[in-house]
């Protein structure tokens, strides 16, 4: 394929702001060109993990204490030009669903892999709705879905597990699906 | 801005548009190359690029309702360093592994029967026909669907993306969305399957 998308179909597919005559026409495009494909998946990923402004948010009294030691010793500071530190940027990997995968044996036992420095693990089971209907916490890799949770054979259900590898941080596996027998 | 007929205004206008952007474009350039000095380069013939002809890339931007600026901006960087990558190390071909077919990757989905044994043992005669008519009629069953099935299609077999990527590049609302519209599709070519007379692996 010699001919590519144009800068402003990528821009506008991207931001989901395509028109469906056109859309019909950029997807038709990228479902039979790999290298636009390509271009659109980096693209994602590039505008996902973008640097932004930190916001700091700090309690009344050290506001004060701030304000009072800016006024103190602030002009001396003032001199260099405010610049802000960008983002840490996580290279922890995110934990694996092993099993349950596709059809799967009663009783199900939820196994993933462990995450370094993980303080604790989240499961969550999903319907095909979307909807939760079990939550559970641990510090292992592995863990029985009791067998109160009622599981229709043959029925898509999903899980993922988060892992917490610092406060109010969680690294979340992908998405999968299982069904019981 | 790019635009004054006073230098010195499009000067400030460019100071400006590096004050707001430049983390950005560094943002872009780093994601192409594994080491500093071969990022710093690349965003330093970046800004050459978006400087050259009196910023004429950068005047071809036109606010509109569609894209946000950041975003076509990061198309237009992306594009710049890529083919600066390309000028110094010519065009990648990609992985060395062969590059399996759609048809041929959905096959394995829909009657893993056909798929070969891990060990590389080679399967009957009779097998390997089977996948080939499969292979033939999902092909063909594969150009009647829209162009947004295909290319969800090609996301998850042929580009392997989890669920996550592929509802955020297609937009859909939750990964939940992405499963339930690849089961729609999968069924809708089994149906176009039986109608051609192709059974699934189940007697």
């Amino acid at each position: 394929m010699t001919d590519h998308l144009n800068v402003a179909d990528v821009a506008a597919h991207l931001d989901g702001v395509l028109p469906p005559t056109e859309l019909a026409r950029v997807d038709q495009h990228l479902a039979e060109c790999d290298e636009c494909r390509a271009e659109l998946i980096a693209l994602a990923q590039l505008l996902r993990t973008q640097p932004r402004r930190r916001r700091w948010v700090i309690p009344a009294s050290l506001a004060a204490a701030a304000v009072v030691a800016l006024v103190i010793i602030g002009p001396r500071l003032s001199q260099e030009p405010p610049s802000y530190r960008e983002p840490a940027v996580s290279t922890t990997p995110a934990p694996i669903a092993v099993a349950p995968r596709g059809p799967s044996a009663i009783p199900i036992r939820l196994i993933w892999t462990r995450v370094p420095h993980a303080e604790r693990y989240r499961l969550t089971v999903f319907d095909s709705t979307g909807l939760a209907i079990w939550e559970s916490q641990t510090t292992d890799t592995a863990i029985a879905l009791p067998g109160t949770v009622r599981l229709r054979p043959r029925v898509a259900y999903f899980w993922q597990v988060e892992a917490q590898t610092a406060w109010n941080r969680w690294i979340r596996s992908d998405l999968v699906e299982f069904t019981r027998p | 801005m790019f635009g004054a007929d006073d230098p010195a205004a499009r000067a400030a206008a460019w100071d400006t548009f590096l004050e707001r952007y430049s983390r950005l474009l560094l943002h872009t350039a780093r994601s192409l190359h594994p080491d500093y000095d071969a990022t710093m380069d690349a965003y330093a013939h970046l800004l050459e690029q978006l400087e050259q002809g009196d910023f004429r890339r950068l005047r071809a931007y036109t606010p509109d309702s569609r894209s946000k600026f950041t975003t076509w901006l990061v198309v237009v960087a992306r594009r710049i360093c890529v083919d600066h990558l390309r000028e110094r190390y010519g065009r990648t071909t990609g992985t060395s592994s062969v590059r399996r077919r759609l048809a041929d990757l959905l096959v394995d989905e829909l009657d893993p029967a056909t798929t070969p044994l891990p060990d590389g043992a080679a399967t009957n005669p009779e097998t390997g026909l089977r996948a080939r008519e499969l292979s033939q009629a999902v092909t063909a069953t594969l150009a009647r669907l829209d162009a947004r099935d295909r290319l969800l299609l090609k996301l998850r077999f042929a580009d392997d993306l989890p669920a996550r990527e592929i509802a955020q590049l297609m937009h859909f609302p939750t990964p939940f969305h992405v499963y339930r519209r690849l089961n729609a599709v999968l069924e809708q070519l089994k149906t176009a399957l039986h109608r051609r007379g192709i059974e699934g692996s189940e007697p």
